[in-house]
């Protein structure tokens, strides 16, 4: 795919990346309860970014995952994804913060319908698709993924707005200086899979 | 006297949630074996008072697997709700976008769910057993390619739905946005290079699968074999329409038993349920539950492609009725009863929503303007049908004259299924563990009862679970946990 070396990028791992943009993606089920916190954390985030902007930054929601991380990850720098998780003993609201190496062996983790992150990421290499250099993963704990409703528990409900206001202080933090050179094909992405923010 | 329980817990690459739990008995033979699959519940809760013109979006979030399948059942309930019919742009338009759909899933599944069985091998280890493997096998090239037609018919899709995650596109009478003249070249070109990437799949097919002898002896083996009815939607033409038409059964000999539109199903499908399991088993209700059995006496009927593909006297295209006949004439005439040809007939239906498609993009009648019919009646109850990729999925609805939900039933195509595959699970476990002996491999080929069905057990969740992807519990008469495997 084209993808070509940015001066001043240091690509410390196996795979490269094209940009200094980095996306922020929200993963989850809008109408299945807790599934949606990854939602519900980046429309948060999308809010305080409308009021505050910092440069180089996208942010991203999807109810599917597998293949489509492919497309929505390719060519950032760095990628921070929310999404939910359940434990057989929750405390529900608890925030994990994993890396790709935690999720990379598994062949479910993250979407249960196509391919895991790991393998999309494997697949992507040999495919030599740019993938973010940095990865982090946020995991909020579940209460309940398996009830038809809209909103989340109270306790996870209660972790949505420190989570994103963690996330913007982390992006304010390492913001760069000046907006990085922004694409047709990120503006693609923003238009199709922004998050909603009412 | 069962002494010990495996469970194989979750299933890996099954979309969804799932368990399989084998009871064994103390010469270390399989008893019984379940598929156990957990439902999400408050459907119907979650839709009562709910304006009707909403289902389409809500049941299409219900489901991230067959998004498509539900907003589209749902927007056909819609119209019959509100006694409608479609301009005919509008309807082209629909199939096109739901043709669309069908290939970008049943390549999903040939290439990252199912695939690896075949592609890559059921007794390759584990690990290769994944995507990575199938390119491994096939070739960057190939790989790239199926990446790229993906991408392409998402496109096409969103062209039509708008934003991923809230799409709007289906309507009562009708669709919200046409197709404009001058985006038609983009369309036929994909819809061509959707003909060549259908082709392509079905000789990749030809040259990994069927020149295999293990392979096809696995796929006709009785292990992997159930003489049931079947269900799909035909055309007047009896060629399998994934869109429209009306839905046919044959029995286990091929006869038609059953041809009749959505409206009339809770005459043909019952729905049971037992006490192992969270999900429902459809049957034929005319002829009442005769238990986990198949052969005459049966009243189990299955869905999906190997389902679509006996109910149809051919197929709606040339080049998938090539492939349909020789399909046909190397399993031994029709009806076909090995599960594992799910696999091949979902890539000859990959050639016919291809082939459906270039038809479509080549119709005058595809760039029209009247796009919608505004509806007038006053609203009571509808009935919608798709053949999901999965199979036949129904969506009814009866409302106020508001036009405000007061029930909601679906029949999803898994459940359609579900009889079947609980059959299959017991009865290749009952074929591949004697004396105890359970491993990988054994379980894998347990696993391939079911994956060939490609089931979705009604869930959208995307959590990380918290474990590893497969345990097996083996647990002695009192329930004692005595020994633990996992991958």
């Amino acid at each position: 795919m084209n993808h070509s070396e940015v001066p001043g990028i240091e690509t410390s791992s196996n795979f490269t990346s094209t940009s200094r943009r980095t996306v922020v993606l929200g993963l989850g089920n809008p109408v299945l309860s807790d599934d949606a916190v990854g939602l519900a954390v980046v429309s948060a985030l999308r809010k305080l970014l409308t009021a505050e902007p910092i440069p180089g930054v996208d942010v991203l929601a999807s109810t599917r995952a597998g293949f489509e991380l492919i497309d929505l990850l390719r060519d950032y720098g760095r990628a921070i994804l929310v999404d939910c998780l359940t434990l057989p003993d929750p405390q529900p609201g608890r925030v994990h913060r994993l890396g790709l190496e935690d999720v990379a062996g598994s062949t479910r983790l993250v979407n249960v319908h196509e391919l895991s992150i790991g393998v999309a990421f494997q697949l992507a290499e040999r495919m030599g698709i740019g993938m973010p250099t940095e990865i982090e993963i946020l995991a909020v704990e579940a209460a309940d993924t398996c009830t038809i409703a809209e909103g989340l528990t109270p306790a996870v409900e209660a972790a949505v707005d420190p989570l994103a206001c963690k996330i913007y202080a982390d992006l304010k933090r390492r913001a760069p200086a000046e907006e990085p050179p922004d694409t047709e094909d990120f503006r693609n992405r923003r238009a199709f899979y922004e998050p909603s923010t009412d | 006297m069962p002494t010990r329980t495996i469970t194989i817990d979750p299933i890996t690459r099954l979309e969804g949630h799932g368990k399989i739990e084998i009871f064994l008995d103390d010469r270390g033979d399989v008893e019984r074996a379940y598929l156990q699959v957990p439902e999400l519940r408050g459907f119907e809760t979650f839709c009562v008072g709910r304006p009707a013109e909403d289902m389409p979006q809500i049941t299409s979030r219900i489901c991230g697997v067959c998004p498509t399948a539900h907003h589209m059942a749902a927007t056909k309930a819609l119209d019959d709700l509100y006694q409608v019919q479609p301009p005919p742009t509008a309807l082209k338009i629909r199939d096109l976008v739901y043709n669309a759909f069908m290939l970008e899933d049943h390549a999903l599944h040939v290439y990252i769910l199912g695939g690896p069985d075949f592609i890559v091998g059921p007794d390759a280890p584990k690990e290769l057993r994944n995507v990575v493997g199938v390119i491994q096998k096939v070739g960057v090239d190939a790989g790239k390619r199926v990446i790229a037609m993906r991408r392409r018919l998402r496109e096409l899709i969103s062209y039509f739905g708008g934003k991923v995650i809230h799409p709007v596109f289906g309507l009562p009478g009708g669709v919200s946005k046409g197709l404009a003249a001058a985006d038609l070249p983009g369309v036929k070109q994909t819809a061509a290079d959707a003909v060549d990437f259908a082709r392509f799949t079905l000789q990749l097919f030809k040259d990994v699968v069927l020149k295999n002898d293990g392979y096809l002896k696995l796929i006709t083996s009785e292990a992997y074999t159930h003489r049931t009815y079947y269900m799909g939607l035909v055309n007047s033409r009896n060629q399998p329409d994934f869109y429209a038409g009306k839905i046919r059964v044959v029995d286990p000999s091929g006869k038609e038993y059953a041809s009749f539109p959505a409206q009339h199903y809770l005459a043909y499908i019952g729905e049971r349920v037992e006490p192992w399991s969270y999900g429902k088993f459809c049957f034929l209700k005319p002829l009442g539950w005769k238990g986990f059995t198949d052969g005459p006496e049966s009243s189990v009927y299955a869905v999906a492609p190997l389902a679509r593909l006996n109910v149809a006297g051919g197929m709606a295209t040339p080049e998938a009725q090539k492939a349909y006949e020789e399909y046909v004439a190397a399993l031994g005439g029709k009806p076909v009863h090995h599960t594992l040809a799910n696999h091949w007939a979902r890539v000859i239906e990959m050639l016919q929503a291809a082939e459906r498609m270039r038809e479509l993009a080549d119709d005058p009648g595809l760039t029209g303007t009247e796009i919608r019919s505004i509806p007038t009646a006053i609203p009571k109850a509808g009935v919608g049908v798709v053949e999901a990729p999965r199979g036949t999925l129904i969506h009814h609805y009866e409302t106020d004259e508001q036009g405000l939900i007061r029930k909601a039933n679906l029949i999803v195509a898994t459940q359609g299924n579900s009889a079947r595959m609980a059959m299959g699970v017991e009865k290749s476990a009952k074929a591949l563990i004697h004396g105890g002996k359970v491993d990988d491999g054994l379980l894998n080929m347990i696993e391939m009862a079911f994956r060939a069905y490609d089931p979705c057990h009604g869930c959208a969740t995307h959590s990380l679970p918290g474990q590893m992807p497969l345990t097996v519990s083996i647990r002695d008469a009192a329930g004692l946990l005595i020994r633990e495997l996992g991958r």
